[in-house]
This record gives structure tokens, C-alpha cells and sequence, in this order.
């Protein structure tokens, strides 16, 4: 594996849609063998950045490589090192298992026919079936077979966990992140089932509307972002403090979020001469720490 | 070459039921065509049914229904090679392909563009064959130069489904839409006689040529995330 040798990197990335800003200046480095998750609430920019770099969106400003090529000309060489997941698991749905492994195969000099076979033969389905009659659990089989088929150097997995069922979801990951870890594959992927990214990425991009709130190690994140929960006398409380990252409450209960130690945060009530009680802190997962770092709205 | 080979796969796929039928449809339009005109040929006899196709004023036109055909074929082949590729943005999976994308849409195109162009020559045979078995020259050679503009509109038909499906903005597929039929209206004129326009047969064939180009403008604006 080798960490200075970036596969993906996106440069001062500034995109608008008409006059509403998406983001400015972003950017965005994968190192070769990382798994990155780039999260996110709706409309906050993941899928505009899938598709600049997917080649299917040119940026305002600013440009994505992926290895070393401009994504807005990849040749048809760095192409055949990149496996792309539509969000939905959309395939070409008039074709079959059979005619679609076919198509793909004339495309790539390696391809792993085997592989693709190995896991549609798990499914209860015939060679004949069309993707139009499948359930999306099992077009998400289909995609996933043509990917290791192709066997790329680089995934690019566009809300991966769309309409799967838990048992699919964790049948994915699993199979993923054996097969990426295994075989060094860098993975950028996006979801909105932040439980399921927690089982399989390295490295998280968390994205607020017009801005990148985080860039690093899934588990630097989730050692350094905490959550304290206590009950104040009263319900009106503010909190400017820059420890404050982010406040929830209902009437005078109150979650704090932040980047500070217990210390600071108890610091921070005592300076606001306010009293405090039940002060806990929370156990945070991945997604926890979005929601408290995001907010719920 | 291989990899063409395996994009004009998936094209067949999409196209082959919709591509079949309408053809047959052509072929059967053809042969009850010239199956009416043995029949009035069998009625009034064949010199006199020959002399009123000459002569007639208004003229007999007993090709009309010849007249739709290439265009529907073209209708067909077009829509089913697009729009099972717009539907979801399918033409996503296309386009991440390792192939040079202009290359991807040019060959989508031929592949069009070949179908369309197998259904014209077996009609046009049919049709050129059949009319020679039973009429002189002085009314085959005008009849096909008018129904030549008609094979030609096909082309026409063909590339403008292509442009107006991939545009990625709804108000210029609607104005690409409405030109394409405008631009069509030149090639479908009354026939008040047998060869009217062939004159401007080179015209006409060239303008289709001239709408070739067309899809590439909207598939790279596609590309480009145009909206």
C-alpha cells in the first residue's frame, strides 16, 4: 500500500447550480488502499461530487484527478482501472445475467468471468433472467458481480445502500470490504446508512451545505468528537463558546457536542454560571457523531 | 474493434424486437401495395390501370402508403436505442465504458444508422423490384426519386430522436422536437405528380447527412452536466 500516492484528488473544487453554491474550494485527497466515506445530508454535495468525478459534471472551478488524469478527459485506460455504482444499483435493466456479463467482458482484457459467475450462482436465479424482474437486493448482486469481474483498482460506490434490505446491506459490506482489503482497492463511496460505513471505511469526508466539515480517519473522528448530555434548571440557554460545535435540547435536557475534553465542557457551564446535572458522556457511532456534528435539521 | 463489437451487442438487444417488427411491417406494406395494384391491374387491365397511373390528373398515387414507412422504422430504432438509455440516466453506464466517449456516441450512432439503413435497402429492393415487374420506366424512375426523399427522412427522423433524447434540458428538447418535425415537413411534400422533387433529391440527402453531427452536441453537453 502506498499512502503518498493519491488516487483521487480534487482540487479548490467550487461548483453552483445556477446562482446557489454547492461548495467552494473543496478538497479531496483518497490515498491508494483507502476506504473513503464521504457523508452528508441531502443536497449537501455528494452526489454533484460523484458525478465531477465520474466525468459527468465539469466544476465551475477547480478539477479532480484520478490518477493523475483530469476526471473531465480519463482515457479509456484509467477507465478500465475504475468500477462505478450507480446509486440504485441501476444496470441495464433490458438485458440478462447472461447477456450483460457478456456485454461487459468485451470491455476489459482481464475480466474475472468466474468471479461474476461464483456470486450469481448464490442467487436463486437463472442465467435467462432479466434485471428488470429482479429485486434491487438482487440487482445489487448483479453490480456487484460485474465490479469484481472487472476487478478495478478503484470503486466508486454511489449510495451503495439504497434500497436494500438489512440482510443484503451487511451481506454487501462484508463481501466488499473482504474483496477491497484483500486485493488493496481504493473504494470512494457514499451512503446514506452511516452504520453500514462504519463497518467498512478507513477515512470519512463529512459535508455540510457550501462547506467540508471533516477530511480524515473514521476512528480519529469518533476519538476526538464527543457528546455530553446533562439537564439545566432552565430551558433557554445559549451557547457561543467555540467548544460549542453543535446543541440539541428538549425543554432542559441538552446534548453538547464538541471537540473539547469533559473538563473544558464542565469549564464552559461553570463560566455560564449555570447548574448542571446527569452530566453523561455519550457513547457516539459514526452516525451519532454526524447527527451531532451536522444537527438533526 | 472488440469492444465496438460488444457495444453493438447491447444496441441490438434494445433495438432487435422494435427494429424486426416495424421492418416486417414495412415488407407487408410494400407487398399489399403492389398486391392493390395487381388487383386493379387484374380489374381494369393492365394497360388501361398503366395509362391512368401516367395521365390521371390528380395522379395516382399508389406508393402513398410507402410514404410513413421509412420514418416509422426510424421512430422505433430510435426510441428503443435511447430511451432505455435516459430512463434513470442509464447513458451513465454507458459513458463510463473505456472507450474515448466521442467514439461511444458516434458508434451508438452508426449502429442507428446501419439499421436504419438495412430496413431502407430491403424496402427499396422490394419496392424497386416489385414496381419494375409490373410497370415501364416512364413511371418507375419518377416514382423512386419521390419516394428516395422518403428513405431519406428516415436519417433525418433517426438523428434528431438521438439529439433531443440526450439533451439534458427539457425546454431545448422540446425546440430541438419542433425543428426536427419542421425540418421533416420538407422531405413528406404532396406529390402532384410521378417525380415531383427529385430535384431536390441532392438537397434533401445532403441536409440528412448534415444532421449527423447533431447527438454529439447534446451527448457531450450531457457529459459536461449541462442542465
Amino acid at each position: 500500500m502506498n499512502e503518498t500516492n493519491p488516487v483521487i484528488e480534487c482540487r479548490n473544487l467550487t461548483h453552483y447550480y445556477g446562482k446557489k453554491l454547492v461548495y467552494e474550494n473543496l478538497n479531496i485527497v483518497v490515498p491508494e488502499g483507502h476506504i473513503m466515506g464521504l457523508l452528508g445530508k441531502n443536497g449537501a454535495g455528494k452526489s454533484t461530487t460523484i458525478n465531477i468525478l465520474n466525468g459527468f459534471l465539469e466544476p465551475r472551478a477547480g478539477k479532480c484527478l484520478i490518477y493523475g488524469e483530469d476526471t473531465q478527459n480519463l482515457s479509456p485506460e484509467t477507465k478500465k482501472r475504475i468500477g462505478y455504482l450507480i446509486e440504485g444499483h441501476i444496470q441495464y435493466s433490458f438485458m440478462n445475467v447472461h447477456q450483460i456479463e457478456k456485454f461487459y467482458s468485451g470491455f476489459y482484457e482481464n475480466w474475472k468471468r468466474d468471479a461474476y459467475w461464483e456470486l450469481i450462482n448464490r442467487l436463486k436465479i437463472t442465467p435467462k433472467q432479466h434485471i428488470s424482474t429482479m429485486s434491487c437486493g438482487q440487482r445489487a448482486q448483479v453490480a456487484l458481480g460485474l465490479i469484481l469481474a472487472q476487478d478495478p483498482d478503484l470503486l466508486i460506490l454511489d449510495d451503495f445502500s439504497l434500497g436494500l434490505d438489512p440482510g443484503y446491506r451487511r451481506l454487501f459490506v462484508d463481501y466488499m470490504r473482504e474483496y477491497c482489503k484483500a486485493e488493496n482497492k481504493t473504494v470512494f463511496l457514499t451512503s446514506h446508512i452511516i452504520q453500514d460505513m462504519e463497518r467498512l471505511i478507513d477515512d470519512v469526508i463529512i459535508m455540510d451545505y457550501n462547506r467540508m466539515l471533516v477530511q480524515g480517519p473514521v476512528k480519529d473522528f469518533t476519538d476526538n468528537f464527543k457528546g455530553f448530555s446533562f439537564d439545566l434548571d432552565c430551558a433557554d440557554v445559549e451557547f457561543t463558546e467555540p467548544e460549542a460545535v453543535n446543541i440539541e435540547h428538549i425543554n432542559n435536557h441538552y446534548e453538547f457536542y464538541t471537540y473539547a475534553s469533559e473538563q473544558d465542557v464542565k469549564a464552559v457551564l461553570e463560566r455560564k454560571g449555570v447548574t448542571y446535572h446527569n452530566f453523561t458522556r455519550l457513547s457516539l457511532t459514526l452516525e451519532d457523531a454526524f447527527i451531532g456534528l451536522t444537527g438533526k435539521y | 474493434m472488440k469492444p465496438i463489437l460488444h457495444l453493438f451487442y447491447k444496441e441490438w438487444i434494445k433495438t432487435r424486437l422494435s427494429f424486426i417488427c416495424s421492418l416486417l411491417v414495412g415488407i407487408g406494406v410494400v407487398f399489399y401495395i403492389f398486391m392493390i395494384v395487381e388487383n386493379k391491374m387484374t380489374l381494369t387491365g393492365a394497360k388501361t390501370y398503366t395509362m391512368n397511373v401516367l395521365y390521371s390528373n390528380p395522379p395516382i398515387i399508389y406508393y402513398s402508403l410507402l410514404r410513413y414507412i421509412p420514418i416509422l422504422i426510424a421512430i422505433c430504432v430510435g426510441v428503443s436505442q435511447y430511451m432505455p438509455e435516459v430512463v434513470q440516466k442509464r447513458i451513465r453506464l454507458t459513458l463510463h465504458l473505456p472507450l474515448d466517449n466521442r467514439r461511444l456516441f458516434l458508434s451508438m450512432e452508426l449502429f442507428g444508422l446501419l439499421l436504419i439503413t438495412v430496413a431502407n435497402v430491403v424496402l427499396f429492393s422490394l419496392f424497386y423490384w416489385k414496381n419494375h415487374a409490373l410497370f415501364p420506366a416512364e413511371i418507375t424512375h419518377p416514382v423512386e426519386a419521390t419516394a428516395l426523399a422518403w428513405f431519406l427522412a428516415a436519417y433525418v427522423a433517426y438523428n434528431y430522436i438521438a439529439m433531443t433524447a440526450l439533451e439534458p434540458n427539457r425546454v431545448r428538447q422540446v425546440v430541438y422536437a419542433v425543428t426536427g418535425v419542421v425540418l421533416l415537413t420538407l422531405y413528406f411534400h404532396e406529390v402532384p405528380f410521378h417525380g415531383a422533387y427529385a430535384a431536390s433529391t441532392p438537397v434533401l440527402a445532403l441536409l440528412a447527412v448534415a444532421t449527423c453531427p447533431l447527438m454529439l452536441f447534446s451527448g457531450f453537453r450531457f457529459n459536461k452536466g449541462e442542465r
